[in-house]
């Protein structure tokens, strides 16, 4: 190839917007009010293609096919992300599906991000348009449709950003051509794992127990299971007409230190006490006491397990909180993500 | 549904919201009242009971003009 892309010199963009329905895009417009976003696994933005084939039939007088027809068309990209205050905002937010955002000190902005509730709210997942250049020629510009956030997981490594990963589908249609205008490279504001203060224990009476964390071992995930096996439908064509909710499921990991004094975390474990966590990352200061950053509460937790294992030559207990394991208390949430930037909204 | 249904939210505290809750969206500028969802659908008793109360500072200021306007029909 005599003029080889970079994908340094390409471009993702993302907007805040979710679509008004999954069968109307956003507009251009929309996309350059957007960010254009850094990434650590480039997005190429190029569909999958399924066909259907007469290879199986049988009494044709020999072992090929004859005839190759497209049947389905496919989008999905996984986002691997820096733990930018904007970013992780927006993956919960698109994930998550429901969020108030309420202005805070200054020009902070504090989103309240919660899973959607299906039997009120509607059993539709939030869509939002992407734009992926995968290289400087209008074919592979391409505005991704109706892409949902199907998963997000947010590890915090040592010493590090968090890392977001998010895995999209979207309807697997695309408009091809390049976005004028195109919003100028996002400043990252990464918060750090090392500022994460976890606390755990007692409902409403949570203790900071970060310095019993093993650093790097925290690792909180979410997806609503989005039901793809009804998201095509007649007169769809190629492509999906609809995502819907499925079931919500929370996930949450991390490691503790066995202290050779007290047996505490064990005995709750066997004694299936419900317990409140509360993991806080904050990044720099905006103003008064919002700092851009990141809370996920747990209200209600029952460890699911609680392994002995070892971390280097000490001994840990490796707590899972699988998604049975978010206890629905009364009308309380079960899980709360908030999140704080310079954004005043998200979806919205 | 019945028109009597119908309400206009304001924020609490008179502050800014940006709401967006499966199909209910919602931005209330400091002061400002809403009788309709960003998509132009009333907002009902039922979907501010159970789709924007639990989650966002808001209350009722009157029943929409509908209502008025329904009762002179």
């Amino acid at each position: 190839m005599a003029i080889p892309s970079r994908m340094e010199d390409r471009i993702l963009v993302l907007s805040k917007l979710k679509q008004t329905n999954y069968a109307t895009i956003l507009t251009d417009v929309n996309l350059q009010g957007g960010k254009r976003v850094p990434v650590e696994t480039a997005v190429f933005g190029q569909p999958d293609v399924k066909r259907w084939t007469t290879m199986p039939l049988s009494m044709v007088g020999h072992d090929y096919a004859t005839l190759a027809q497209e049947v389905e068309r496919d989008m999905v990209e996984s986002l691997s992300l820096v733990g930018d205050s904007w970013l992780m905002a927006w993956c919960m937010a698109f994930a998550m599906g429901n969020v108030a955002s309420a202005a805070g000190t200054g020009t902070s902005f504090v989103h309240t991000i919660k899973p959607l509730d299906p039997s009120s709210a509607g059993k539709d997942m939030p869509a939002t348009t992407i734009y992926a250049e995968a290289a400087n020629v209008a074919g592979l510009q391409r505005r991704l449709q109706s892409m949902v956030v199907k998963d997000v997981s947010l590890e915090f490594p040592a010493s590090a950003p968090p890392k977001i990963t998010a895995n999209l589908v979207g309807s697997g249609q695309v408009t091809s051509g390049l976005l004028a205008s195109q919003p100028a490279l996002m400043t990252l504001v990464p918060v750090m794992s090392n500022d994460m203060v976890f606390k755990y224990g007692t409902q409403a009476a949570p203790t900071d127990i970060s310095n019993q964390i093993v650093a790097g071992s925290v690792k909180f995930s979410f997806t609503w299971t989005p039901d793809d096996a009804n998201s095509r439908a007649p007169a769809g064509g190629l492509y999906r007409s609809r995502m819907w909710v499925g079931s919500p499921s929370l996930n949450l990991q991390f490691q503790r230190f066995v202290d050779d004094a007290a047996s505490t975390p064990s005995d709750d474990f066997f004694a299936d006490t419900i317990q409140e966590v509360l993991i806080t990352v904050n990044g720099p200061l905006i103003a008064g006491s919002n700092f851009h950053g990141i809370a996920i509460r747990g209200l209600a937790v029952l460890p699911q397990v609680v392994k002995l294992g070892q971390a280097g030559n000490k001994s840990v207990y490796q707590y899972t909180i699988g998604p049975d394991h978010w206890l629905k208390q009364g009308a309380a949430d079960v899980v709360t993500v908030t999140c704080t930037n310079l954004e005043s909204s998200f979806l919205v | 549904m019945n028109r009597e249904d119908l309400v206009t939210l304001r924020t609490k505290d008179g502050k800014w919201l940006a709401f967006s809750h499966g199909r209910c969206s919602l931005i209330l500028e400091p002061g400002e009242t809403a009788d309709k969802w960003m998509n132009g659908s009333p907002i009902t008793r039922g979907e501010f009971e159970n789709v924007i109360a639990p989650h966002a500072e808001v209350e009722i200021v009157a029943p929409a003009a509908a209502f008025s306007s329904k009762l002179e029909d």
